[in-house]
């Protein structure tokens, strides 16, 4: 049983960073003075504004997600099913915008159709009225549209690649007609994809917080969003619980509908490997149609980023790295007490922290859920309870950390601490993935042999284990590093205004008035979205196989 | 001969630099089955796909009952296709499988439901009807397969190594009840596989081919008699063949490197053909008598020696090429080393 203790490590984390919090919340929104009490639900039946801001969550959701299976489709079916030049590197590149934070997109969606973006720049040159888009829902669906077209394109895609293309040829000598083939055989078995990709999507902009909190404005809200304007502007805990409260149930619903339509998708169909599926593209009607969908598809990833890129040097007339250079200089009138910079230095130190507890968390995880035939039933129970933090959204944990890690026996309100430990709960599932699939392929006879070849445990560890699970680790690393670089909802609440992450910096100057502020938002968004950008081109290289777990 | 039901003239087919199939003719008659018999790559599958309509050949032309169909869409071509791996349909069920091909046809709802009990009772399935295809064995989804693929009366039934995933015991099983199947409906068929076990005991007639092309077409007896060329000889399973020049026309007598041949049948492969291949059939040889002539006799030291039951099997070593001889005792006991004089039947012998 002495062996077996590492085992407590991810359970431990699990119960005192996840479970306690949320315990909170459930205690503050439920109870009153130690009594069942629904006083705190009262409002969001009662009150009108509440419906209205469940509805507009819902409804955008459902909007956004149909706008990215509108366009993530036609890409999924191309990329399944044609072979053409640079489609490796085109794959990663529409990837891109899903991986980047939630402050970069919408700092890049300002910087191309804000007041001051490169599109109103373009329009005022050839004398045509400015868009006035920010702070309307177009800019919000456009962004969620962005952030989660890739999404769709990698588990529709995956699936389509490798569905064997024979059952349509078997349907097409049986009689049917192009349009029958994809109505009778393509689509049936792609719904399963498609409604998993869709239920995803519809849970990731459910859960949206940066981009509607920056982009639309005072104007809307989203359930996350009035979570946080409740607990941290009008410092009402008990509705803000009860909001918690909601959001979490909306979001374990979402995620078990998830889990379920994935777990259809590994139906007993039978995989044929992508290279005997697909051919290059033939004819005038296909290649306009590849050509037509990857010109659209570049247009709307790389335009943002692009623009981000280009406004970071060109905002205030002329070209150059003012901006970049404002950074590392502590002005009176900033928002901040420290340089700039510093908080790129802070994020970094928080993301290092992270990568090691990820790694300790995550692989004792993965060790407890691929050990041998005796625990298989405990694996499958727990396996989705690690999977839970993934699911929860960042702003309930951040404010579940401010209501429960507040006071003794565990106060780390005041500690640096406390950010790591938020981001490690995000990241570490990730870890756990990439682990998992290697460790339950490791031959067991691999470690015997070495053993009886002399091998002390830690040898065996060290000389099978670590050089099979390197790749994985570190992919790990990276989707851990990036992670915490990025992460902005629970950082927005529990970061000290004197210890600010580059999320959080770059909100705080897109908050503020005046051009140097948008300058070096622009500038520290740049910074964010490269590390972001190499971190993720890294894990694509390493990352073996397609049809990944997500 | 009535003029044939289908024919493909002058097939090419090309993907990318490797040319797959170089100019293919092939016949097949109405209610004929014929079996493309060939290692795996030498394209037989690829013409099977040109024919169903799956794959356009790069030049060449395809008619059907007296039409040309080189350009006609896969789903108006009335043929079936029964894959390799059987690629039933996974969200429908076994019936709905069957149904598919007769719902295209426009057949309606009792009709279809009469023609799909018809076909499972004929392929022993009656009863698993509303069962997922993946809930079954691998015979049962071949049955399935072929029953999907019979059940709109296809004027062609094409079937892509149909057996290549069974065992073997399955196999024989399944080849005889296919074998009375398609003869029973006088199918027009055409069948792939790379087995000229399973090609003689279904076809009628076995296009052999080889490197994109129809190596030889003949009845399996034929084949089996009268292989063409050295690769149809050794694809079919013959060792003994020995390099031949023509040394007399008439009688036909062969000089190799072990014995002066004559065989029985005297036709030469090419007319005023010199240098040839010489092919030994394996049962041919028997311990020569004294009496014997000179001729198709050869002494040669034994390689190994053993009993088989009916027969030794006897290896002599040759200079180029060591040559195998069933030979149904009795036979002196031979040591290695030992020379062993053997005596050929001239109809046993075939000249390449």
């Amino acid at each position: 049983m002495l062996r077996q203790w590492p085992f407590a490590i991810p359970l431990l984390f699990l119960a005192l960073f996840f479970f306690y919090p949320l315990i909170a919340i459930f205690r503050l929104s439920l109870f009153e003075d130690g009594r069942l009490a629904l006083t705190a639900l009262r409002p969001l039946i009662e009150k009108p504004y509440y419906v209205g801001v469940l509805w507009f969550t819902t409804w955008q959701a459902a909007a956004s997600t149909a706008g990215a299976l509108g366009l993530g489709l036609p890409a999924a079916f191309i990329f399944a099913r044609f072979r053409f030049p640079g489609k490796t590197l085109l794959r990663a590149f529409t990837t891109l915008p899903f991986v980047m934070p939630t402050v970069v997109v919408a700092a890049a969606f300002s910087a191309l159709l804000g007041p001051r973006g490169l599109a109103n720049d373009l329009l005022a040159g050839v004398g045509l009225p400015p868009l006035a888009l920010q702070n309307t829902i177009w800019i919000i669906l456009i962004a969620h549209i962005f952030y989660n077209t890739s999404v769709i394109i990698r588990i529709v895609g995956g699936f389509w690649a490798h569905l064997d293309p024979r059952l349509t040829a078997a349907a097409a000598v049986l009689g049917a007609s192009p349009w029958l083939r994809f109505r009778r055989i393509t689509a049936p078995l792609l719904l399963p994809a498609i409604a998993a990709a869709g239920a995803l999507v519809f849970l990731f902009n459910f859960t949206s917080f940066g981009v509607i909190l920056i982009l639309g404005g005072p104007g809307f809200a989203t359930l996350e969003v009035e979570i946080y304007r409740t607990a941290v502007r009008l410092f009402n805990l008990p509705v803000a619980a009860a909001l918690s409260l909601l959001q979490m149930l909306f979001t374990l619903g979402l995620m078990a509908l998830y889990t379920r339509l994935q777990a259809r998708l590994a139906a007993p169909l039978e995989f044929r490997p992508a290279a005997h599926t697909q051919t290059p593209p033939r004819g005038l009607g296909q290649r306009s149609f590849l050509f037509g969908t990857l010109i659209l598809l570049g247009l709307f990833t790389l335009s943002p980023l692009l623009a981000l890129l280009w406004r970071s040097l060109s905002l205030g007339g002329q070209i150059g790295v003012q901006h970049y250079a404002d950074l590392f200089v502590n002005r009176s009138d900033s928002v901040f007490f420290v340089t700039p910079i510093i908080a790129a230095r802070n994020s970094l130190l928080i993301a290092l922290a992270t990568v090691c507890l990820s790694l300790i968390v995550g692989l004792s995880a993965a060790y407890l859920l691929a050990g041998d035939r005796k625990r298989r039933p405990l694996a499958a129970l727990l396996d989705p309870i690690f999977m839970l933090p993934l699911g929860t959204s960042a702003v309930t944990l951040g404010f579940g950390y401010i209501i429960a890690l507040d006071r003794p026996p565990l106060n780390l309100r005041a500690s640096v601490a406390i950010l790591p430990i938020a981001h490690t709960l995000i990241a570490f599932p990730f870890v756990l993935r990439a682990a998992l699939p290697v460790l339950r392929g490791l031959n067991p006879r691999l470690r015997e042999a070495a053993a009886l070849l002399g091998a002390s445990p830690v040898r065996v560890w060290r000389h099978i284990d670590l050089p099979i699970l390197a790749r994985a680790l570190v992919v790990g690393v990276i989707f851990a590093f990036t992670i915490s670089m990025g992460e902005f909802g629970a950082s927005l609440l529990i970061s000290r205004p004197q210890f600010p992450t580059l999320p959080v910096a770059i909100y705080r100057f897109l908050g503020q008035p005046g051009l140097a502020n948008y300058g070096q938002a622009l500038a520290l968004s740049v910074l964010l979205m490269i590390t972001t950008a190499v971190g993720f081109l890294g894990i694509e290289n390493l990352r073996y196989g397609d049809i990944g777990e997500f | 001969m009535p003029p044939p039901f289908l024919s493909a003239l002058d097939i090419h087919k090309a993907f990318g630099p490797m040319a797959v199939l170089r100019g293919i003719d092939l016949h097949v008659a109405a209610g004929e089955t014929v079996c493309l018999l060939g290692p795996s790559g030498c394209g037989k599958t690829t013409l099977l796909r040109i024919i169903a309509g799956l794959e356009r050949p790069d030049r060449g032309q395809l008619f059907c009952a007296g039409a040309e169909i080189t350009h006609t869409p896969p789903h108006r071509r009335d043929f079936g296709l029964m894959f390799q791996e059987y690629v039933l349909f996974p969200h429908m069920t076994v019936a709905a499988n069957i149904a598919f091909g007769l719902e295209m046809h426009g057949w309606d709802a009792p009709r279809r439901a009469a023609r799909v009990r018809d076909l499972l009772e004929m392929t022993d399935l009656a009863g698993f009807e509303a069962r997922r295809v993946y809930e079954l064995s691998g015979g049962q989804q071949q049955r399935v397969a072929l029953a999907r693929s019979l059940a709109p009366q296809p004027r062609l039934l094409m079937l892509d190594e149909p057996l290549g995933s069974l065992d073997r015991v399955l196999r024989d099983q399944l080849l005889t009840d296919l074998r009375q199947w398609l003869q029973h409906l006088g199918q027009t068929a055409l069948y792939v596989t790379h087995d000229q076990q399973e090609a003689f005991a279904i076809a009628d007639r076995v296009a052999l081919m080889n490197a994109g092309q129809v190596e030889q077409e003949a009845t399996p007896v034929a084949l089996y008699r009268r292989p063409a060329t050295p690769f149809a000889a050794r694809f079919l399973g013959f060792k003994n063949l020995l390099p031949a020049r023509v040394a007399a026309a008439a009688p036909l007598t062969l000089h190799t490197e072990i014995a002066e041949l004559q065989p029985q049948d005297q036709t030469l492969p090419r007319p005023q053909a010199v240098d040839v291949m010489a092919l030994i059939r394996p049962e041919a040889a028997r311990p020569a008598s004294d009496a014997a002539p000179a001729t198709n006799r050869l002494r040669l030291p034994v390689q190994f020696c053993s009993f088989r039951g009916s027969h030794w099997l006897v290896r002599l070593a040759a200079p180029t090429a060591d040559l195998a001889f069933e030979i149904p005792g009795p036979l002196p006991p031979l040591a290695p080393g030992d020379f062993l004089t053997l005596d050929i039947d001239p109809a046993g012998i075939v000249v390449l």
